[in-house]
Formats: structure tokens, sequence, C-alpha cells
């Protein structure tokens, strides 16, 4: 099996700077070419910021790290997410590696120590000490007999008449017990076999919920399919609508927004709505001269129906170009 | 400094322009449009290891030099259309550094010392209580995911010796060094979306 460290090492230089133009240029154009080459790359750079939690880097390639990956709000979080990550499954390994019980016991009294060997025999040695003046003490003891009061003739228990009724009544009274201590048994019986039943039918609701969650973290499939169009601005009916065909495979719509020249310089918020319906989508593009703006919309929040981006300006919060496009299933 | 600078100011991307671009990336439009998608994402990412930021700007304004260039009927390679993207981006790098260069030497009279004010404060303690917020979703996120792929990337990113370790799980498995990291690096990014969704459930 192929380790890949030289290639590893050669990628880990590409990030860190590391490394001349020209190998550089070879790199760039093997991950423009090569996804699975591209997806290396990525993890290892993700990687990187783990290394770097974990104070895995050297002191270069810390200060090269810093410079190039810690420099957007966006890079800081990557590395908070780091920092939990590494906090939340080192406390996992501890919980796992924590001993039981039993396992504590086994480490207190650690017979593989010397000094536990010792300790342990002379506590044993005292014990048989103690246990053999207790046994010496007893046997030279003389006997201890119960004495009994005496008790008058008179007292003699010959059962009456009515020490007879009280005999029965208290048979009675057991009989009784005994049958009732029966029912509550096999009540209890019953009930045990409902916990059962219940615990049964919990485990399975626990499990489908495991299942549900675990279904909505599974890594997603690669079949990511989308539809990217360039929108014209204009009015609602002016022409025919640029159209988007919703299948089931559709995850995202990716618009292009051609800006008239006179707006290119003023800073706006992007909002994408359904006509006559709610806002879908709202973000806020950022300043500076842009001939063209790129939205993505989520295939999921689109329904059949026909839809408008209005750009309204930072400035006046007035809407200064509109476009429409229509979504058929 | 703007990336939208590096623009030609008198062209702007048409559907015309668009669609000839996709076209050329591959007959089939939605294989095109796929293939768009991926390049733009490999762009961004260059742009980002070229210390080039904002990335998605950069990326951005490479793909409509290409398109305005295609829409021109430029001749350009249709068998590797990714050489001419890289080919792209490297003069928008190019003129990037120049750009940062003339703006450095500009800047360095008008260094100022950030202090401490009440407002930063204010956002530290914020940042604080996200990073709360982002370890306990993270715990539950991490609870959430089947054992097997628990342990896996528990054991993949603890332990004393990480080469050694992960040496081993790649034996173990029979697969190599890479293909372990890239499914671990799958595994991060699918617990990155749960605990994102989880705190902005708790608005944070």
């Amino acid at each position: 099996m192929k380790l890949v460290t030289e290639k590893d090492e050669m990628m880990r230089r590409y990030l860190l700077d590391e490394i001349s133009d020209e190998e550089r240029n070879s790199i760039e154009e093997k991950f423009l070419a090569d996804d699975e080459f591209f997806e290396e790359l990525d993890a290892l750079e993700d990687e990187l910021y783990f290394d770097y939690k974990q104070g895995n880097l050297s002191a270069t390639d810390k200060t090269a790290f810093e410079k190039k990956f810690l420099a957007t709000n966006a890079d800081r979080q990557k590395a908070d997410f780091a920092e939990a990550f590494l906090q939340a499954t080192t406390e996992i390994t501890a919980e796992k590696t924590a001993p039981s019980f039993w396992q504590s016991i086994v480490v207190f009294f650690d017979f593989s120590n010397a000094s536990m060997r010792l300790g342990t025999a002379a506590a044993s040695i005292l014990l048989l000490c103690l246990f053999g003046f207790w046994v010496f003490r007893n046997l030279n003891k003389p006997p201890e007999i119960a004495t009994v009061p005496e008790v008058p003739e008179t007292q003699t228990p010959t059962p009456t008449p009515i020490d007879e009724r009280i005999i029965e009544q208290k048979q009675q009274e057991k009989d009784d017990l005994e049958k009732k201590l029966e029912e509550e048994k096999q009540k209890a019986e019953q009930d045990a076999n409902k916990i059962r039943d219940l615990e049964k039918q919990k485990e399975k609701i626990q499990k489908d919920i495991e299942k549900n969650q675990n279904k909505q973290i599974a890594p997603e499939q690669p079949q990511r399919t989308f539809i990217a169009l360039v929108l014209s601005p204009g009015l609602r009916g002016s022409g025919a609508a640029a159209k988007v065909k919703l299948t089931p495979e559709l995850k995202t719509v990716n618009l292009t927004l051609p800006i008239k020249k006179e707006f290119q310089e003023d800073d706006f918020k992007i909002v994408v709505r359904s006509v006559g319906g709610g806002t879908i989508l709202s973000s806020n593009a950022k300043s500076g001269k842009k001939t063209a703006v790129s939205v993505s919309v989520p295939a999921k929040s689109l329904q059949r129906g026909s839809y408008e981006i209005a750009l309204i300006s930072s400035a006046d919060n007035e809407e200064f170009a509109s476009y429409y496009f229509n979504v058929e299933k | 400094m703007e990336a939208k600078s590096l623009l030609k100011k008198d062209w702007t991307p048409t559907p015309e322009a668009f669609d000839k671009m996709l076209s050329w990336l591959d007959a089939d439009r939605e294989k095109a449009g796929e293939e768009y998608e991926k390049i733009r994402q490999k762009l961004i990412k260059l742009f980002k290891w070229r210390n080039c930021r904002p990335e998605d700007d950069y990326a951005d304004v490479t793909i409509n030099r290409v398109m305005r260039r295609i829409s021109e009927d430029v001749e350009a390679s249709k068998d590797k259309p990714y050489l001419y993207f890289h080919g792209t981006a490297l003069n928008v790098l190019r003129e990037f550094w120049r750009k940062e260069q003339k703006h450095q030497t500009e800047d360095i009279e008008n260094v100022t010392i950030a202090t401490d004010s009440p407002q930063q404060k204010i956002e530290e303690d914020y940042e604080e209580t996200r990073k709360a917020a982002k370890f306990d979703c993270m715990r539950n996120c991490l609870r959430q995911l089947p054992d097997e792929t628990r342990q896996f990337i528990v054991r993949y990113h603890h332990g004393e010796s990480k080469k050694d370790v992960r040496k081993r799980m790649a034996e173990e498995q029979n697969v190599p060094l890479n293909v372990l990291r890239i499914r671990a690096c799958r595994v991060r990014v699918d617990l990155e979306k749960c605990a994102d969704r989880c705190v902005a459930i708790k608005n944070v």
C-alpha cells in the first residue's frame, strides 16, 4: 500500500508557501484538472487547523499558517470549529477511558507496586493475629449457658378454648395474607412484563430517532446538481423570463445578475422573493464596483411560480434593478 | 483592494456570454453547469491559497474574464479549459500583487494602533458565548454520529503519535492515507454543518 507521504509533504509545503513557483504552478494545474487531488489538498488544509490548535506546527509553519489561514473572519471560525471539535472529542476519549468501579479497585490495589505488596502482606499478618487471638479467647472462656427464667406451673402453655380461637383467627389472617401476597406477586409480574414491553418500544423509538439524526448528518451524495443562469434586468412580463425546472436532484440555482453601469458603485442588498409572496433569501452585496453579482438559491426553497430578484440600494433603500424568473415542476 | 477594479469597465456579463462559456465547457448543459461550479470552487481555493482575499471576488473576476474572451471568440482549447482558467487566474494574481504592492507603500504612513474599546469587549464576550454554544453543539453532533464513525474520527485525531495511528488505521482499512484523510475531512464537514445548524437554532 502506497502511503503518499512525499505527496503529502509537497502539498503541505504548497499550503504553507514553502514551495518554488514552478512547483506551485504544477500543483495548481493538477488540482484544477484532478478532482481527487483537489479534495486531498482541501482536506489537508482543513487538517492544518487541527494541527495548529493541537500545537503540532513548527514555529515557522505556525507563523505562516496564522498569516495565511487566520486572515478573515471565516478563517477564524474554521479555527474555532477545530477547537470545539478537539475539546469535544477529548471529552469523549476521557469518558471512554475513565475506569469502572471495579477497575478503580484493581488500580487502587496495584500489586505490581512493591510498597503496595509489602503493605498488603503486613495487613494480612495483622488480620491473622487478630483472628487467632479471638479464637484463643473464645476457647478458654467457660461456656455461657443461657439462663431461662423459671416458669411457674400455672403458666404452662396449654391451649385454652380462647387461645384456639385466637390461633384459628391468626391462621386465617396468615392465609389471607398469603393469598394477597400471591395476588400482588402476579400483579408485579404483569407490571414487569408491561415495563419490559414499554422499554422495548422506547428502544425502538430511540433507534428510529438516531437513524433519522444520522440521516441528517450523513455525508452528502456526490450527485449535487444545479442550474446556472444569467438574468437580464427588466420589467415583469416585459419579455420571456428565464425558466428553472425543478427536479428531485436539483439543489442549487445559481443566478448571475448583470448590473447597469450607473449603479455599479453602489452598496446594495439582494432580495429574492416570490411574486406576490414572501422573501426567499436576502443578502448584502459587498461594496465596490460590481458589473455583475451572483446569488445561489437553494432549490428546496423554490416552488412552482414566478420569482423576482430585487437589488436595493443601501444608501436610500430604493430598488434600482429587478430580475425575473419562473419555476416549473 | 477591490477585486472589481481589475475588471474592464466597459464589459458586463450577458446571458449570451455565459451560455457561450457553458457550451465551451461542455456540449451537455447540465454537465457544463457542474463543471462551471467545480471550476469556481477550485478558483476560490486557488486565490485563498495564494493569499489573495476576498477569494470569491477574484474567482469571479477570473471567470468574467474568461467569459468575455470566449464571447469574443478568442481561441481557447476545448480539451483543457481548466488550463485557460489557470492562465487567466495567474494574470489576475499578478495584477493583484502589483496593486497590493502600491497600496502597501501608500498605507505605510497611515498605520493606526488598535486599542481596547468597550465595543471590542462586547464582541469578545459574544465570541466567548458563541464558542461555548459551538462546543455544546459539537458534543451533541458527535454523539449523534454512528458509533463506528465517531470512533473513527476520535481515533484519527487523538493519540500520542498521530502519524503511526493513521498509518495503522490505513492498514487496517486497507486504504491509502490520502483516502483516510478525505474520509476524515468529510466527517468533519458534516459535523461542522450539524454544529452550525445547532448554533443557529440556539440563536446565539
